[in-house]
């Protein structure tokens, strides 16, 4: 079987009648190795720097 | 997507099981660390589990797994998805298979929805000693 073909992500969705609906989709990952978007590493260090300041304050 | 979804905790785990009635999730030996006999290395095929909510409308995630610094992405991961309610959650689990890691050291799990950052998660790889 093709590798890629086993890719896969399931998603759970809880229903109104309290069952549970899970989806199964394939995936097809891209593993091109390059830096990550600027833009992302920026949101990154954005969310880090406000995850250390709350845990600063709770200290 | 409307508004970006807010990520409930990010597990990485080795295995996963579905009860079939519930549909309620097992994670399987949760790691936050992999050790590798060599480098590079490719992983044996693993599990992302995440859990959103308070998403509107439709968009794509997107699960990138790369070095601490954002310089060597090894996995990006795109999954469609959509949002009808934002007072319910979705649990999501993506599977890692055939990931390469060429250096030992921290890596990290991001998430993003349309581009919008939603969640971080690291572990670390870790050459074992002979």
């Amino acid at each position: 079987m093709n590798a890629k073909s086993k890719d896969f992500a399931l998603i759970f969705t809880d229903l109104e009648n309290g069952e549970t609906k899970v989806e199964r989709i394939e995936t097809h990952p891209d593993r091109t190795r390059r830096p990550m978007r600027p833009e992302l590493i920026k949101q990154i260090e954005a969310y880090r720097k406000r995850r250390s300041s709350k845990s600063k304050r709770k200290k | 997507m409307i508004q970006t979804p807010t990520c409930v905790g990010l597990v990485l785990c080795e295995k996963f099981v579905v009860e079939e009635n519930s549909r309620n999730l097992t994670l399987v030996n949760c790691f936050q660390r992999l050790a590798v006999a060599e480098l590079p290395w490719t992983a044996e095929p693993f599990y992302l589990y995440f859990c959103l909510t308070d998403g509107i409308g439709a968009g794509t995630l997107l699960v990138e797994i790369a070095d601490a610094d954002g310089l060597a992405r090894v996995d990006e991961i795109p999954i469609a998805i959509q949002f009808d309610d934002p007072t319910k959650r979705k649990r999501l689990v993506a599977s890692v298979t055939g990931c390469t890691f060429e250096a030992p050291g921290r890596y990290q799990v991001t998430i993003t929805a349309d581009n919008e950052f939603v969640a971080l998660s690291v572990f670390d790889v870790e050459l074992m000693e002979a």
